[in-house]
């Protein structure tokens, strides 16, 4: 009898054959998928007689082509290049955000420093001092926008964190899905090749989140480190967490664990690594730049005076925590140190004289500094209790200022004579110091012969010694030095007479003045609330230029335009330097980033290829395999056919 | 093994290829459009750095460009001015040559009001302004730096009053550098130093030892107090004698002889310091006795002892004044004596030991007076305010002259300290435009783009991309399928 199921298992055979090529053709741009190969083998043979004949054909097993180590290192590098492509495009946007256009950091700063070099010609012309307000605006809005940026870029960043978080834990829902399902048909003897082509496709997917390492076994268990930590075994979801760090960073979590992941690639890290490190730093590089500008300008500005004027009243921008705890511990926005602070008061007849008074920051709390400089004669001053604000205020008709200007008259500590000694000039020496001035011989100034003041330094060396007798004419000025004179009026002086005058160098030894932001050019405490002070802006006749209050007076100009080539900020570098060396530093990471990111795309298009050239579906490979199983169905057809006609010829002999 | 090529392969290769290509592309556009070979430090990190310090260093170079050409521009009109003074001195002197030589009043009060309006050219100048500030008045450029009054004292100096600053005003002009702008204009007009006090008169006063605080010219005037006679003559001061009698000194440095020539004391004759006799009567209360000096005392001779005839000494007291008679002070007849002006707070030590006679002396401070004062002296001497004789007239306008000559060397020293400033700025302007030149070239040369190499690159990316398609479309035709049909 022929044998109709030989053909039939041809014809069946050659069928699903021509199914598998069909699917291979159909999911030739899958995701994930691998080409299946049909492997046929021959049916057990029939006795027939003395012969064993062939009993058909049956398909053995529809092979997934892969290449395990090929999709390992696709998994590993899929994971850097997300990585650092993730790393690029954040890089990317905090580079913007701190060269912003043609209004960057580093051009306001270039430009304020030539304002205010330009105002050094032009000290007199109200629009020279607005452009350096203007200018000093535009710097502080720069900076502001650039440390705003940072933060709102560093709260995307954290919000498409958890965004990522939860994608990937839904990914990992649907890992422990195909495991059981992978689990369950190898267990009922199918074979889960569908099922391991969509769990490749995501793994592959979690791999661009977050850094994983893969071994697969043949039973299609699969074995997933995520750092030193096994995930996702067989049916058990792992969950991942969002965990706030102690100090402001997060970090991920893997289910009840108390301790951080240590991860390495993927975007999720990227997008960690960006939070927790690169924006701080350059936020923090940014606060420093403006920390250190206001503290250095506000430094030289306090101590010197407008066209305003002295003052009557001042109200200091910064405050400290706790107005009854030492300076030191009172979180103060810039650090001070022991030392004096000159306070020159002007009395109601425009006489000038120097109150000092000494300042130890881990010892006075600023209530005691407040006190001191109430006990001077003519101020008060006192802690605002609301905002922490120290305000000074002078009496009536008085005025005062920081610029430690010589006193009008000395201290006549021990003096008989009638004669007044006035000072005038301003000091140029490089340190605070006193001076004593002992007068030689009695008689009167301008007319008596041998009468001389000899002059003494602090520490009782004799410096100078003048003639104030005959030869000198009673209220011209005689010149001390270092930028002083000193005249005497016409009158008596009696030997044994001696005054004193304090010279003043460095009016705030302490910093005291720009860390509670008196009389300071700026106010804020850092990038992102740095600012030009209020009443500069309403007042630029507070611009402090000078020390004397005269329009023309340059002298604290040139001490503000030295700042530019100062070497303040840390590694020895001026304030343009150092925004260069922060823009360099981004510009450089990206740079590393972009060669690393172009290297790892190569690597990753050439590992898809060994992939694809493994396991990839060719879509004329797969035409041949379909003429090929499609004429084996044809085949298998006429096979059935001849049985059939082989039947029917029988069949003949009963008709 | 050969490498098995999949339609995947051919479309990711494509897909690599045509967006390297356009990539560069976009670059090279970018670069030619702009003209930059690049913007932000991630393109170019090293020339970014480069390019961004030489942008810093063109940025100081401007302004120090700017602050050059402002402070030229304030030295320009300094030094015009001060050509102006030096003119007005030049022109002072020779007026002042003109009147020594001069014997005509007409003529002499004819330069004199020439001197007027030099002296108003000269206020003019002192109070010169550029751009609205004024330039002599050191840092205190907003307000006139001087301010001019009529003398407060008759015979006085102009009263000339400083609102200036001491300090002059500086201007940066490059690393390190600074040039003074607004000038103190004390430094320009002011006096050259105290010489010594010029005292020209008739009463004996003297100078003293020391070092007098009056600044220009003042008249010392030396009024009568009271005349007292030794005893034994009976003769008293008359009626007048306080008003009018001119003698002044201690006792014994006049003497009166009496000659009673009645022999009861009631006609005889007074001679002062042997001077011609006057007669008297006991009737006389107020007899003016001259000796051959012109020296006077008024005396009484109605108690003449009788029968007196001999020399008496007397004495006579007598004040001091500079103020015009505002306040005085007797005289002391000491060596130093000073004498002061309580308003001006301003004093004179003169040598009163010698002072015999009542009357108005001069006084001269030569050096003290400041340009402007000399020329209002200079026209009040043309004028000979003073009343001077021919010779002290002639000396006086010679003081004048050299006073004009010290002055002069201030209009002098300012024009040539600013002259030098001037070519100081004017080379290190020319340094300024070529380092900012150089400045330029070099970043320039860091960043800008080289054209032709950036169109060859472009023309190479893109002929590229056309491959990348061309060999792409050709590939991708190319199938199994199409020869199936």
């Amino acid at each position: 009898m022929p044998n109709f199921s030989l053909g039939l298992s041809a014809l069946r055979s050659s069928q699903y054959a021509l199914e598998v090529v069909s699917n291979n053709l159909a999911n030739a741009n899958t995701d994930g998928h691998h080409r299946r190969q049909v492997h046929f083998q021959e049916l057990p043979p029939n006795q027939l007689g003395r012969f064993r004949i062939g009993s058909g054909v049956n398909i053995h097993y529809i092979e997934r082509i892969r290449d395990q180590i090929t999709e390992a290192s696709l998994t590993n590098v899929i994971s850097d290049v997300s990585h650092v492509d993730q790393l690029l495009v954040l890089e990317r946007q905090i580079e913007a955000t701190l060269l912003n256009g043609n209004s960057s950091v580093g051009t306001e700063l270039d430009q304020l420093f030539a304002e205010l070099t330009k105002l050094t010609a032009a000290p007199d012309e109200p629009a020279q001092r607005a452009a350096v307000i203007e200018t000093g605006q535009r710097l502080a809005g720069v900076l502001r926008q650039a440390a705003s940026q940072l933060s709102e870029l560093k709260s995307s960043v954290r919000f498409q964190i958890t965004q990522e978080v939860g994608l990937l834990n839904q990914h990992m829902d649907t890992l422990s899905e195909l495991n059981m399902k992978i689990q369950n048909l190898t267990a009922q003897g199918f074979q889960a090749n569908t099922e391991l082509d969509q769990r490749d496709a995501l793994l592959n997917e979690i791999a661009e989140m977050i850094g994983i390492s893969r071994n697969d076994f043949r039973t299609g268990e699969l074995n997933l480190m995520i750092g030193s930590a096994s995930i996702q075994q067989v049916n058990i979801s792992n969950q991942f967490t969002v965990t706030e760090l102690p100090d402001g960073e997060i970090g991920l979590v893997l289910d009840n664990s108390d301790r951080p992941l240590k991860l390495e690639s993927g975007r999720i890290v990227a997008l960690l690594e960006v939070f927790n490190e690169t924006i701080p730093k350059y936020a923090a590089k940014l606060d420093q730049l403006a920390g250190e500008l206001m503290r250095e300008f506000d430094s030289i500005h306090a101590t010197g005076i407008g066209t305003d004027g002295s003052f009557q009243h001042l109200v200091g921008n910064r405050v400290v925590d706790n107005a009854a705890i030492p300076l030191a511990e009172a979180n103060a926005v810039f650090p001070m140190q022991a030392g004096e602070l000159t306070v020159s008061v002007i009395d109601s007849d425009g006489l000038r004289r120097s109150e000092v008074i000494s300042i130890d920051p881990t010892a006075d709390s600023l209530d005691d500094v407040t006190a001191r400089l109430s006990a001077i004669d003519g101020l008060s001053a006192a802690v605002n209790p609301s905002t922490n604000q120290l305000q000074i205020l002078a009496a009536q008709g008085i005025s005062f200022d920081f610029t430690g200007s010589l006193e009008t008259h000395p201290r006549l500590n021990s003096f008989s004579g009638t004669s007044l000694p006035t000072f005038s000039g301003l000091y140029s020496g490089a340190t605070n110091q006193q001076l004593t001035f002992d007068v030689e011989g009695s008689g009167e100034v301008g007319i008596s012969d041998n009468l001389f003041i000899n002059v003494y330094s602090e520490s009782g060396t004799l410096v100078n010694r003048i003639n104030i007798g005959n030869g000198y004419e009673a209220g011209t000025e005689i010149d001390l030095g270092d930028g002083i004179q000193l005249s005497l009026g016409r009158g008596t002086v009696a030997a044994g007479d001696q005054f004193t005058t304090r010279l003043t160098a460095e009016p705030d030894q302490t910093g005291f003045l720009a860390a509670l932001g008196l009389n300071s050019f700026f106010s804020g405490v850092g990038a992102s609330s740095i600012e030009i002070d209020s009443d500069i802006i309403k007042h630029p006749g507070r611009l402090a230029a000078g020390w004397s209050g005269d329009s023309a007076d340059t002298h604290n100009l040139f001490r503000l335009t030295a700042l530019e080539d100062s070497s303040e900020m840390p590694g020895n570098l001026t304030f343009s330097e150092y925004v260069n060396e922060i823009n360099n530093e981004i510009g450089i990471q990206i740079n590393t980033d972009s060669a690393l990111s172009s290297s790892l795309h190569a690597l990753q298009v050439r590992i898809e290829q060994e992939r694809d050239s493994y396991s990839g579906v060719d879509l004329n490979e797969e035409m041949v395999y379909l003429q090929q199983f499609q004429k084996s169905y044809e085949a298998a057809v006429r096979v059935i056919q001849a049985a059939d006609d082989v039947l029917n010829e029988l069949f003949t002999i009963l008709r | 093994m050969f490498y098995r090529v999949t339609a995947g392969s051919f479309a990711q290769r494509a897909i690599h290829f045509s967006a390297l290509h356009s990539s560069n592309i976009l670059q090279y556009q970018q670069q030619i459009a702009s003209g930059l070979r690049f913007q932000r430090p991630s393109e170019e990190p090293i020339s970014f750095r480069q390019v961004t310090s030489l942008k810093t260093r063109f940025a100081e170079l401007q302004a120090d460009r700017n602050t050059i050409d402002r402070t030229t521009s304030v030295l320009n009109a300094s030094v015009s001015q001060i050509q102006e003074f030096t003119n007005v001195i030049n022109r002072a002197k020779v007026l002042t040559q003109q009147g020594i030589q001069s014997l005509d009043d007409d003529e002499r009060n004819a330069l004199a009001l020439e001197v007027d309006g030099l002296l108003n050219q000269l206020k003019a100048i002192g109070l010169a302004q550029f751009n609205d500030k004024y330039l002599y008045g050191g840092t205190r450029s907003e307000n006139p730096p001087f301010e001019f009054a009529e003398p407060i004292r008759n015979d006085g100096t102009l009263h000339v009053q400083y609102h200036g600053s001491t300090t002059r005003s500086r201007a940066s002009v490059g690393d390190s550098i600074s040039v003074d702008t607004y000038y103190n204009g004390l430094e320009i007009f002011g006096s050259r130093g105290r010489g010594a006090t010029v005292l020209l008169g008739q009463t004996g006063a003297r100078l003293g030892s020391g070092t007098d605080t009056i600044i220009g010219r003042a008249s010392l005037l030396v009024t009568h107090d009271t005349t007292t006679y030794s005893g034994g003559s009976g003769i008293q001061p008359g009626t007048d004698s306080a008003s009018a009698d001119t003698v002044i000194g201690p006792p014994g440095s006049h003497q009166l002889t009496i000659v009673d020539t009645s022999g009861d004391g009631s006609t005889g004759t007074i001679t002062l310091n042997g001077g011609p006799p006057v007669t008297y009567t006991s009737s006389d209360t107020n007899l003016r006795i001259e000796d051959s000096s012109g020296q006077l005392v008024y005396v009484d001779a109605t108690n003449i002892t009788a029968g007196f005839s001999g020399t008496i000494d007397l004495g006579s007291t007598g004040r001091l004044s500079v103020d015009d008679g505002e306040s005085d002070m007797i005289i002391d007849f000491s060596t130093n004596q000073i004498v002061e002006d309580p308003l001006l707070g301003r004093a004179v030590t003169v040598d009163s030991s010698q002072i015999r006679r009542t009357g108005t002396d001069h006084l001269e401070f030569p050096g003290t007076s400041n340009a402007f004062q000399v020329l209002h002296e200079l026209a009040a001497d043309l004028r000979n305010a003073r009343q001077l004789d021919g010779q002290g007239f002639a000396q006086a306008l010679n003081r004048r002259l050299g006073e004009l000559e010290a002055i002069g060397k201030n209009a002098f020293e300012a024009m040539g300290e600013q002259s030098t400033s001037l070519r100081t700025l004017q080379s290190l302007g020319f340094r300024v435009d070529d380092l900012m030149l150089s400045t330029e070239t070099q970043i320039s040369e860091v960043q800008a783009t080289d054209l032709p190499e950036a169109v060859l690159r472009l023309e190479n990316s893109q002929a590229l991309l056309q491959y990348t398609y061309a060999v792409t479309a050709e590939l991708t035709s190319l199938g199994l399928l199409e020869f199936l049909r």
